[in-house]
Order: C-alpha cells, then sequence, then structure tokens
C-alpha cells in the first residue's frame, strides 16, 4: 500500500471522528460485552478451583456408621491413589456464645499437616493450642462469635460430652472460611432445631473419640486437573466405584472389631449373671439350712425346756425331802435333848437315891413325876417301867432291893447313854447328808438357771436368724429381678448389635455430593448460557452498525475512490484504505473494550454470587483467547463491511465513480396503496413514511438497536421485578404470621407467654423440619411444615395456587412449593418421598418463591410413617402492632426463655434473602448501562448516517424556509417513528429475553416471580424513549449546523 | 427606492490566517418585476450574492433590502421566515426530494406556506400536468427543473431567485427552462433573478449586474430585452 494512500486513510480518520469513534466505541462495547460476561464463568470456575486447590478440599469423604480405626485408614491409603489423606472427626453440637440462646454447630477436626479441608482465614488465625477455636465467618445464628469470644458446648442430646470433646470451653481465635462449605447452606442435623448454624473447627487433640468419624482423601491424580472438567469427574467416579467396592469388604473390619467388643462385653456379661445365678442359688440353699437349723434349735429348746421343767420339779420334791430330813433331824435332836435330859435326869436321881434314898425319895417321885409328864417318857416304855417299877419299892425298904432297883435303873440310863450316842452319831450323819442334798439342790437349782438363760440366748438366735432369712429372701428376690433384667439388657446389646452392624456401610462422598458445590458449577454454567445470548447479541448489533457505517462512508469516498482508480490505483490498494480504517477502528477499540470488559463484569457478577457462595475471591486474568476471539471477529465485522460496502465501487469504471451516484429512487410505498389511509395523512407524514420505508436495511438495524436496547431494559427491570418481588410475595402474600419462633420439646411456657401477651393476636403450633423428598427424577431438601391444628393454617400462611389463586387446603396428601414440585417433576396425584421412603401422594402445588416448602396435615404425617413421632417445634403468630419496637419488645420477652431457640419476624424474615437480592440488583445495573450505551450508540450512529446522507435534501428544505424546528422535525419523526417500532418490538423479544434469563439464572431455593408487571414495560420503553431522546437533542445541533450554501452545491 | 437594493455589502470569509472578501462593497439595485442577471466567472463572487440575497447567508456590513425591508438586520428566525414567505428558489441540481413526487416536492413548499397556489396548478402551469405522481428518478432533467420552479412559484414569492438554472441542462432544455422563466415573469410580474457564468443569455435580461472579483462591475440596463428563443450560444 502506498504511503499516501495510508496518510489519506489517517486523514480521513482525522475528519471523520465521530464516525470513527462511533465504530470503535460499538466495537468496544460489543466485545467488552461479550469478552466481560463470557468470562465471568472461566473466571470465576478457575478462582474457585485456585481456592479450592489453595485450601485443599478433599476430592473424597468417606463415613461410615460404625466409624474408622487405624486399620481401615491403612487399607483405603493401600486402596486409592491419594495424594492426602487425612483421618479426622467431626461432631454436631450446641453452642451458646455472646448472645442469648444457642445454636446449632457442627465441629471438626483440625491437623495443620494434613494439608486437608484447610479453613481459609479472614480474621484472626487458625486453632494450634486445645481450647482454641476457629469459627464460621458466616454465621447465621444471633451467637455468631467474634474473634475473642469464650464459647461453650454441649451435646444438646443424651451423649456424653467427655466421649466426644476433651472441655466444653473455648476461645474463638479466628475466622474464616470453611472450603467443605462451599455456600451459605450449612446441612441439617439432628439436633436443635434440626439445622447447622455454622462450623467451627479445633485442633485434633481436642477430640476424645476413639475412632476417626470421618475419612478425607485427595487424590493423586487429580491433583493437576480442573475440577470441573470431566476428566476430573472421571477420575473421582471411578474412584468412587472403586471405594464403594471396597468399602463393601472393609466394612467387615469394623464389624469384626464392634462385633468382638460387644461380644466379649456381652460374655463378660453373661459370666457374671451366670456367677450372680450360681451365688443366688448359693444363698438359696444356705437361707434354707438356716431354716433347718432353727428349726432343730426350737426342738432342742423345747426338749431342754422339758428337762428343765424336770429337774425343776425334781428340785422341788428334794426341797421337800430336805425339809422333812430336817424336821426328822430336828425330831432327832430334840429327842436326843430329851433322852440326854432323861439320863441326866436319871443320873441324878441315881446319884441322889444312892445316898439320901430315904430323904430323898419323895423328891424323886416328885422328879420323876414331874418327869414322867414329859413326852419324853411315853416313848420309853421300858423308862417307864423301870420308874414305876422304881417308885413302887417303899422309901423303907432295905437297901438291898433299893440297890437292886437303882441297879436297873443305872443299866438303863447307861443303856440311854448309849442310845443317845446312837442317835447323836446318826443324826451327824444325818446332817452331812441333808447338808450335802442341799448343796446338790443348790447347784441344780444354779444349772436351771443357767439353761433357761442359755435357751432365751437360743431363742434370740433364732430370731435373728429367721430375720436373716427374711432378709436373704429379699435379698434373692431383688437379685433375680436383676438378673432378668440382665439377660434382657444382654439380649437387647445383641439384637443392638445386630441391627447396628447389619445395616452399615461407608458412603463415599465426591465433591458433587455437596449440593452447593455442584450449584456453584452450575451457576457458573448459567453465567455462561447468559453470556452465550447478550454478548451475541451486541456482537451482531455492533457488526450491523459498522456495516452501515462503512457503507456510508464508502459511498461518500466515491469520487476519490473513482478518482484513485484513474489515476491507476489497483483494486487492492483502494480497498486496503478501507480496511486499514476499519482496524484502525476496530483494533483499539475491541482493547479497549476488552480492557474494561475483562475487569468489571466478570467482578460485577462475582459479587452477585458471592452472597451465596463462600469464594473469598475473584480471579479475573486477560483472557487472550477471548481477547484475540473478539479482536478477530471484531475485525472481520468491520473488514467485511467495508469490503462488502465498496464491492460495487470495486466493479465500476472510474468514469462512473467520477459522476455522482444517482439517488436512490423514490418508490411508492404499501401503505399508499391502502387509499384511505393514505389520503387521510398529513402531507409530513406521509414524507416521513415514504422515507422510512426508503432504506429499508437501516430501518431494519435502528429497528433491531432500539428493540435490543428495549429488550434488554426490559429485562434488567423485569427481573429486578422478579428478584425483589418475590421477598414481598413471600412474606405477605402467602407467609401471613408476623413472628416465628423456634422451640425446643418443652414449650408450654412460650405458648402461656404468647397468650399473656397483649399484642399477639393469634398463635399456632406447627412442625417444621429438614427432610430430604424424592421422586423417580430428582432428590432434594425441603422444609416439611407439619401444622397441630391444620383448621387454623389459613390465618398463617395462605397456601393457594399461583394462576388461578385458588386456595388450597390440606388433605390427606402433601401439598408442594412450585418450584419443589418442578424440581421433582410431579404434580398433583404423583408420589414423592420423604427421607428415603415415606411416601405420599402430592395433593396439590402451591405458590412458593423462597426455599422450598412441603405441606401435609399431622394426620397424615402420623400416618405416613416417619421416624419421629409429631412433634411441634414452631409457634407462629400474629400480632396486633407489627412495628419494629414492638418486634424488639416482643423477640427480648421471648428469646430469655430457656425454651426459645430462636425468634424471627416476617418484616425481617425477608433480610437474609434481601441481602442476597440486593447484589444481583448490579446484574440489573449492568445490563441498563450497557443497554444504554447499546441504545445511544446505535441511534446516534445511524442518525448521523442519515443526517449526513440527506443534508443535501435537508440543506434544501433549509433554503425553502423550513425553520430549525421544522427541518428538526422532519428528522425527527422517522426516528421517533423507529423508536417506538424498535421499542414495540423490544418489549416483545424482551418477554423472551427476560424468561430465559430467569429461567437460567433461578437457583434451586428460590423461584422468581414470571410475570413482568406493566410498569416494568412503561420504565423499559420510557427509558429507551430516553435515550433516543438524548440522541435527538445531540442531532438537533448537528441539523442546526448544516449549512444551506450546501444546497448549491452537485451531490458528491 | 428600488426593490431589491444592495447597498455597500461586504462579506468575507476567514480562511486561516488570511482573509478573503467574497463580496467588497457590492452595490446594485433591482425593480420590482424585473428578469434580472446576476452574471460573472466562476469565484467571482456571484454565489455569495445570491446567498445573502436568498436569505441563506448573511452580510459582514452594508444593507440588503427587499421591498423596503432591510434583511441585513433580520434574526435567524426573520430571515428563515423570509425565506419561507419571500423567496422561491431555482437550484441548478434541482434539489428535489427523490422520494416524493413531483407534486410532493411542491408541497413541500405550499406545506409550510399560508398563501400557497396549488400545487397542481402550479404544476400544471409549467407544463407537467400530465407528470404530477412521478418521482424525480422517473423525469428528464428538464421536467425536474419545472417540478423545481413550480416548488419555487407556488410561494407566490417576492423574488425568485435562479442558480445556474440551465447547468445540468442542455442546450434545449436549459433555452426551455429559462423561457418559463422569461414568462413567468412577464405574466406574473414576478421578479426574477437568474445567476449565471453564461454572458449569452444577458440580453433576455431587463438588468445585467455583472460581478468581478467580488465587485459590480457593471450594471446595464436593458430597455429591449430579446426573447430567448432569438438567443443562441
Amino acid at each position: 500500500m502506498k504511503k499516501k494512500l495510508i496518510l489519506n486513510t489517517f486523514r480521513s480518520v482525522k475528519n471523520t471522528k465521530s464516525r470513527f469513534i462511533a465504530i470503535m466505541a460499538i466495537i468496544a462495547i460489543g466485545s467488552g460485552f461479550f469478552a466481560g460476561v463470557k468470562s465471568a464463568s472461566p473466571s470465576m470456575k478457575m478462582s474457585a478451583e485456585s481456592y479450592l486447590r489453595e485450601q485443599g478440599l478433599a476430592d473424597l469423604h468417606l463415613m461410615s456408621e460404625l466409624g474408622f480405626d487405624d486399620e481401615d485408614v491403612s487399607a483405603v491409603s493401600g486402596a486409592v491413589d491419594a495424594d492426602e489423606l487425612y483421618a479426622g472427626y467431626s461432631a454436631d453440637l450446641m453452642m451458646s456464645g455472646a448472645g442469648e440462646g444457642d445454636c446449632v454447630v457442627k465441629i471438626y477436626s483440625y491437623n495443620p499437616e494434613s494439608g486437608i479441608n484447610l479453613p481459609y482465614v479472614k480474621e484472626g488465625r487458625l486453632p494450634e493450642n486445645a481450647g482454641e477455636i476457629f469459627a464460621d465467618d458466616r454465621f447465621f445464628s444471633a451467637q455468631a462469635p467474634e474473634v475473642g469470644d469464650v464459647i461453650s458446648l454441649r451435646t444438646g442430646d443424651d451423649r456424653e460430652m467427655g466421649d466426644i470433646l476433651g472441655r466444653t470451653e473455648y476461645t474463638v481465635v479466628g475466622k474464616g472460611i470453611n472450603p467443605i462449605y462451599v455456600s451459605f447452606e450449612r446441612g441439617s442435623t439432628t439436633i436443635g432445631n434440626g439445622s447447622v448454624n455454622g462450623w467451627l473447627l479445633v485442633t485434633e487433640e481436642n477430640f476424645t473419640y476413639d475412632i476417626y468419624t470421618d475419612l478425607y482423601i485427595s487424590l493423586a491424580e487429580t491433583e493437576a486437573l480442573d475440577p470441573y472438567s470431566d476428566k476430573y469427574e472421571d477420575i473421582v467416579s471411578r474412584n468412587v466405584d472403586m471405594l464403594e467396592d471396597f468399602a463393601e469388604v472393609q466394612i467387615e473390619h469394623r464389624k469384626g472389631v464392634i462385633t468382638d467388643e460387644a461380644y466379649e462385653e456381652i460374655d463378660d456379661a453373661k459370666a457374671e449373671l451366670a456367677d450372680g445365678e450360681r451365688e443366688l442359688a448359693d444363698a438359696e440353699k444356705d437361707i434354707a439350712d438356716a431354716e433347718q437349723e432353727i428349726s432343730d434349735g426350737e426342738a432342742e429348746i423345747a426338749e431342754n425346756e422339758q428337762k428343765l421343767a424336770d429337774a425343776e420339779e425334781e428340785i422341788a420334791d428334794g426341797q421337800e425331802e430336805l425339809e422333812n430330813g430336817e424336821n426328822e433331824y430336828r425330831d432327832g435332836e430334840a429327842a436326843v435333848d430329851t433322852l440326854a435330859d432323861a439320863v441326866q435326869w436319871l443320873d441324878g436321881i441315881i446319884a441322889d437315891y444312892g445316898t439320901n434314898s430315904a430323904a430323898g425319895e419323895a423328891e424323886i417321885r416328885g422328879r420323876i413325876e414331874a418327869y414322867a409328864s414329859n413326852d419324853v417318857f411315853a416313848v420309853d416304855e421300858t423308862l417307864e417301867q423301870l420308874i414305876t417299877a422304881y417308885m413302887s419299892i417303899p422309901a423303907a425298904y432295905d437297901d438291898g432291893t433299893k440297890t437292886m432297883a437303882g441297879q436297873g435303873l443305872q443299866q438303863y440310863s447307861a443303856e440311854l447313854s448309849a442310845q443317845v450316842q446312837g442317835l447323836e452319831a446318826t443324826l451327824a450323819e444325818s446332817r452331812i447328808q441333808l447338808d450335802n442334798a442341799a448343796a446338790e439342790l443348790e447347784s441344780a437349782r444354779a444349772e436351771v438357771a443357767e439353761g433357761r438363760e442359755e435357751i432365751a440366748k437360743a431363742r434370740a438366735d433364732i430370731e435373728d436368724g429367721k430375720r436373716e432369712i427374711e432378709d436373704g429372701r429379699q435379698e434373692i428376690a431383688d437379685h433375680k429381678k436383676d438378673i432378668e433384667e440382665a439377660r434382657q439388657e444382654i439380649a437387647d446389646a445383641e439384637q443392638e448389635l445386630h441391627d447396628e452392624i447389619d445395616d452399615a456401610k461407608w458412603y463415599v462422598f465426591d465433591r458433587d455430593f455437596n449440593p452447593s458445590y455442584s450449584s456453584y458449577a452450575e451457576d457458573c454454567d448459567r453465567v455462561d448460557a447468559i453470556a452465550d445470548v447478550f454478548p451475541i447479541f451486541f456482537i451482531l448489533v455492533a457488526a450491523l452498525v459498522c456495516c452501515t457505517t462503512m457503507t456510508r462512508m464508502v459511498e461518500e469516498q466515491r469520487t476519490q475512490t473513482g478518482t484513485l482508480k484513474a489515476l491507476g490505483y489497483s483494486r487492492y490498494s483502494i480497498i486496503s484504505q478501507y480496511i486499514l480504517y476499519a482496524l484502525a477502528a476496530s483494533i483499539p477499540g475491541a482493547l479497549i473494550g476488552l480492557v474494561i470488559g475483562f475487569n468489571t463484569l466478570p467482578n460485577v457478577i462475582y459479587r452477585c454470587y458471592k452472597t451465596m457462595y463462600n469464594q473469598p475471591y475473584l480471579i479475573s486474568p486477560f483472557r487472550w483467547n477471548y481477547a484475540v476471539g473478539c479482536i478477530v471477529v471484531a475485525c472481520l465485522c468491520t473488514g467485511l463491511s467495508a469490503l462488502y460496502a465498496s464491492r460495487l465501487e470495486l466493479v465500476s469504471c472510474p468514469a462512473q465513480l467520477m459522476r455522482p451516484k444517482p439517488p436512490k429512487d423514490g418508490k411508492r410505498i404499501l401503505l399508499e396503496r391502502v387509499g384511505f389511509i393514505w389520503k387521510r395523512l398529513k402531507f409530513t407524514t406521509k414524507v416521513t413514511f415514504r422515507n422510512l420505508f426508503r432504506y429499508k436495511a437501516r430501518l431494519l438495524m435502528t429497528v433491531v438497536g432500539i428493540a435490543g436496547c428495549t429488550a434488554l431494559l426490559l429485562t434488567g427491570y423485569g427481573l429486578q421485578y422478579s428478584i425483589t418481588s418475590i421477598v414481598d410475595k413471600q412474606y405477605g402474600d402467602i407467609f401471613k404470621y408476623d413472628a416465628l419462633i423456634a422451640v425446643d420439646d418443652d414449650y408450654s411456657d412460650v405458648w402461656e407467654k404468647c397468650s399473656e401477651n397483649s399484642n399477639v393476636s393469634d398463635k399456632m403450633l406447627a412442625l417444621q423440619e429438614n427432610v430430604d423428598i424424592r421422586s423417580e427424577k430428582n432428590e432434594l431438601e425441603t422444609y416439611l411444615f407439619v401444622p397441630e391444628n391444620s383448621a387454623e393454617t389459613a390465618n398463617f400462611i395462605d397456601l393457594h395456587e399461583r394462576k388461578s389463586r385458588n386456595k388450597v387446603t390440606l388433605g390427606d396428601g402433601v401439598v408442594l412449593g412450585e418450584k419443589l414440585a418442578r424440581m421433582l417433576g410431579v404434580s398433583a396425584g404423583d408420589v414423592v418421598y420423604f427421607n428415603g421412603d415415606v411416601s405420599v401422594t402430592v395433593d396439590a402445588v402451591c405458590e412458593n418463591y423462597t426455599f422450598n416448602y412441603a405441606y401435609m396435615t399431622e394426620d397424615t404425617y402420623e400416618k405416613s410413617g416417619f421416624d419421629e413421632a409429631f412433634k411441634s417445634n414452631i409457634i407462629l403468630l400474629n400480632m396486633e402492632e407489627v412495628t419494629s419496637e414492638a418486634e424488639d419488645a416482643l423477640s427480648s420477652e421471648l428469646v430469655k426463655m430457656d425454651s426459645v431457640l430462636a425468634v424471627s419476624f416476617s418484616s425481617g424474615g425477608g433480610d437474609k434473602f434481601r441481602d442476597l437480592v440486593s447484589s444481583l440488583s448490579l446484574i440489573i445495573v449492568a445490563i441498563i448501562v450497557s443497554a444504554g450505551a447499546l441504545a445511544f450508540v446505535v441511534l446516534f450512529n445511524l442518525s448521523n448516517i442519515n443526517i449526513n446522507e440527506r443534508v443535501h435534501e435537508l440543506a434544501t428544505i433549509k433554503v425553502l424556509g423550513f425553520y430549525d424546528g421544522e427541518v428538526a422535525a422532519y428528522v425527527y419523526r422517522e426516528n421517533i417513528l423507529l423508536t417506538l417500532m424498535g421499542t414495540a418490538a423490544g418489549l416483545c423479544l424482551g418477554i423472551a429475553l427476560e424468561k430465559f434469563v430467569i429461567k437460567t439464572a433461578e437457583v434451586d431455593s428460590v423461584m422468581f416471580s414470571a410475570e413482568i408487571p406493566l410498569y416494568c414495560f412503561l420504565e423499559a420503553a420510557l427509558l429507551t424513549c430516553i435515550f433516543a431522546l438524548a440522541v435527538n437533542i445531540t442531532l438537533y445541533f448537528r441539523l442546526k449546523k448544516i449549512d444551506m450554501a450546501t444546497s448549491l452545491k452537485a451531490i458528491e | 427606492m428600488s426593490y431589491v437594493e444592495f447597498k455597500d455589502v461586504y462579506k468575507r470569509y476567514r480562511m486561516g490566517e488570511v482573509t478573503i472578501s467574497a463580496s467588497d462593497g457590492i452595490n446594485f439595485e433591482i425593480e420590482k418585476g424585473e428578469f434580472a442577471v446576476i452574471v460573472g466567472a466562476s469565484g467571482a463572487g456571484k454565489t455569495t450574492v445570491l446567498n445573502m440575497l436568498g436569505g441563506m447567508d448573511t452580510c459582514d456590513e452594508g444593507n440588503i433590502f427587499v421591498d423596503g425591508k432591510d434583511i441585513a438586520k433580520f434574526s435567524k428566525k426573520e430571515i428563515t421566515a423570509y425565506r419561507r414567505r419571500d423567496i422561491g428558489f431555482v437550484f441548478q441540481f434541482y434539489n428535489l426530494v427523490q422520494n416524493l413526487t413531483a407534486k410532493e416536492n411542491v408541497e413541500l413548499a405550499t406545506e409550510i406556506c399560508t398563501d400557497a397556489i396549488d400545487a397542481e396548478e402550479v404544476l400544471k402551469q409549467v407544463g407537467l400536468g400530465e407528470r404530477i405522481n412521478n418521482f424525480p428518478a422517473q423525469l428528464s432533467g428538464g421536467e425536474q427543473q419545472r417540478v423545481s420552479i413550480a416548488r419555487a412559484l407556488a410561494k407566490s414569492p417576492k423574488l425568485l431567485l435562479c442558480d445556474e438554472p440551465t447547468g445540468a441542462l442542455d442546450y434545449n432544455t436549459g433555452k426551455n427552462i429559462l423561457k418559463l422563466l422569461q414568462d413567468t415573469c412577464r405574466e406574473k410580474g414576478m421578479t426574477v433573478v437568474v445567476i449565471t457564468h453564461n454572458q449569452a443569455i444577458t440580453p433576455m435580461a431587463d438588468r445585467v449586474i455583472k460581478i468581478k472579483n467580488s465587485k459590480v462591475s457593471r450594471v446595464t440596463l436593458n430597455s429591449e430585452p430579446v426573447s430567448v428563443d432569438t438567443i443562441e450560444w
């Protein structure tokens, strides 16, 4: 290409600044938008990939109902080609922190050396010592701990804290993001209100579990792979299959260990039981022996008592005998005394009589007589005879007679004395005998007393023995019961063991099992889908605009082209000029667009999704592939337009070119054939219509450009409405209640408290829990809502069909939210399954926007066979006064109560969601701005061309005396009409576009409202008109500047 | 005072550092109903005169009286109104709106005038009664120029200004157009000003104003103007 031509080209750039800038701008917008939106998805994925790699999110997560022991861990590490393998612990616990009440947390162990599932630190640091804890950065609870807080943990059910964690109080040392949690969802649990509010992380040493609960694996093969690539999926799913097969074998190991342990215990228990039984039998025997002994003892006692009684009788007899003996003895003594007296008396008489026979006769007589009166003599007849004989001898008888008598007496006395002596000897003997008998008696008596004492003692012993036996019997009965229980327990334990072990298996989860993980990828793909529509649309418009602009330019330079041809320049050189011009505009334009696009749009889109996902940063590199693609497409766009535009000029001969191009012939338009309309039109209107249809290509392009703008705006506004309105619809139209109180099992005091509160106008009890729901097609999570009294439901939740607005009442089946039903692919009459196998028929589908809900009556709940019995866990309230003060008052009153887990208000219920939504409005702003830019560039450029092309005509009508306003109106009428046509077309197109975008942009837990309200149409149309007006205003000054002298010149 | 009077009219264009006087003290007069020809070589400054007279450009100095009013002192709006009411303009290249039929092109002018003549009537007057519904592309150059004249006449202007009306036409057609203009002048008493570089047609004019070097070099009054038919060039 000749230097002068190049120079000429750059001069023409200088001279046609506005056109050049217009091409540059449209190329910049087109390529910037395309590259920006298109790179958003790969950038988001790339960021996720880098972040997940950095944090070492495990590829596989193994869980087992039986846990893992070291042998399992080493077996697994032998089975898979693992880059890293981490065996850790986790537990669901209740946490109470700085705030009132408590919340549910999932606590994980963490080992900084493992390189798996490392948290991303946003604040503070990671835990290093026991007692330090790292907390969730997005704690969905009022108890969200801050760094430095001390929190305490408890199990919230019958598990022992000591079996899980070594301590219950921890100090928060840092906060951040856990790669396990991709989104804001924290999962469900079986404690508390059923949903986890946040996670916590402690070092391994804090856990007291003796087996591992979780096993995380990073595969060696996937180390360098893009986690969203097919290859990654293949490798992971191969490993999942392999591990699942492996698990079926390996589970037997734990089963064995547990069975052994359990049976060891059971056997011990059984042995103990047997010992116990044996002991019991012994005891029973002992008791029987003791009873025998006691009865023997009793018999002996009776015998001994008899003996004693006999002995006593003997003693009594002995006593009597003794007393008789004594009496005899005493009589003997008295007889001895009498005899001794008699002897003495006889001796005295004898003595007296010998010596004084005469004198003493009388006295002896007297004495004898006195003596005879005594009893003693009565017994002794001999003596009487003697005495009588003695006394019958008269006093005067010789001595011889007398002496003879005296001698008899003397003899007798001697006899008597001997008798006394004999008696005395007998008496002494009997004295000894008596004394002996008395002593014997005494000792017998002592013996009897002793016997009695012994018997009393024996009796007491027997009494004791009896009591002991009684106690023993009681004890035996007790033990028997214990043994029975123990036997039952053993049987239960065995049953339990079997239950536990027979169904036990390993669960092998890959990343996709985490719903948020896959939905992140899906959301990225959604952005990509949108990225396919919007930017292509922009590129199309850009191409059209370039095409017209270049065509116009080539036409304008017709004479010059002819001159150059005439001068002998080749066709190639001439075309090169235009192509150079085109490239000079498109390459910088594309570059500007790319730089802006790459740096803004991915960020805008990322920000929208950031509220939902825990992706901490975005990497948006300058993507050369897109950049090169954009530049090539832009160059093709402009270059081909230049080529297309100059095609005619190139075949024409120079002479033809030098002559002015004949203006495009005027033609009748179709409308003229409709005479009755055409005749009624004002002249100026006719002119407008004629002009409009004169340049059909431009008409089309303008309409397409404006339609695109309107469609984008309508999509933007529609989207904004769809997103923002759902909060009001959900919490205004559907959820009529004002407050929701989550309560634990013992809620009666809360119920009472609510009854007492004057601001509470109505209240109801219900069960709301997180459940799995499954259809033939899909498996999801949803809230299950079961009112305790379904008749009350209507006052709190307005269940109705969306289109017909027909009320839905709860019957025998389940009522599903619309989105839920759609995702499950079910409608009324189909069957869905809860928590695996609880089947319920779908009764109806109701309008629902945020989150997923399934509704059923308590009856249905009970009948369907859910594992847990119905138990209300929430109270819904309607309030008289719904101001934030009233809400504060109510909530502060309630949260103090132990049984209140949480209080939330409908007015604020949507807040969490509103945050999510507000970020999406950024996308809408982006759409509106780009739509505006698009409209402006298209309209301005096309109007500009229009004016340039018709400058002669416009100068002429100026000469004819048209005022500035009239000249402007002459052009504007066409623009206005085009704008209106474009707007109308755009509104139609917008409906489709909005539907498409909503369909692709919708997330699982949300249904966007499909309808677009009238004001969105008005807004979109109005804004388009404002853009058009702005363009027209700038045009006005251009029109004013048109020199009338132009009219005098020949048409170029 | 004459119907049209230029009095010491100056018009200067600044081209970078050089100032060029396109009109360097122009003075002339034209009487009502005259057929005036302003003649001069290319670049002599005749178009500038036409522009100023036609209200398409303003002068820097001097007075331009038309029917007793100094249009040099008119505001932008007044000057537009002046163009609209008082001036009929015939262009060298006809300047018809291609997209409008002959009639519609005329109507384009009558539409904005208060006391316009009916478009069809004017077209009949210029001899195009049969072709009123044809588009410019369907008309010959002469016919197109007639439409242009009709458009100018339809407004019943005070002045009919013609810029090289035959410039783009062949000899005979050009003659016919000049005849039409002359007849219009004579029959309707219209003041017609024709600007041309063609000296040959000066005999048909009542007044010939010769411009040279941005000045009026000579004004000739023809007491006996001849008919176009007698002129040849």
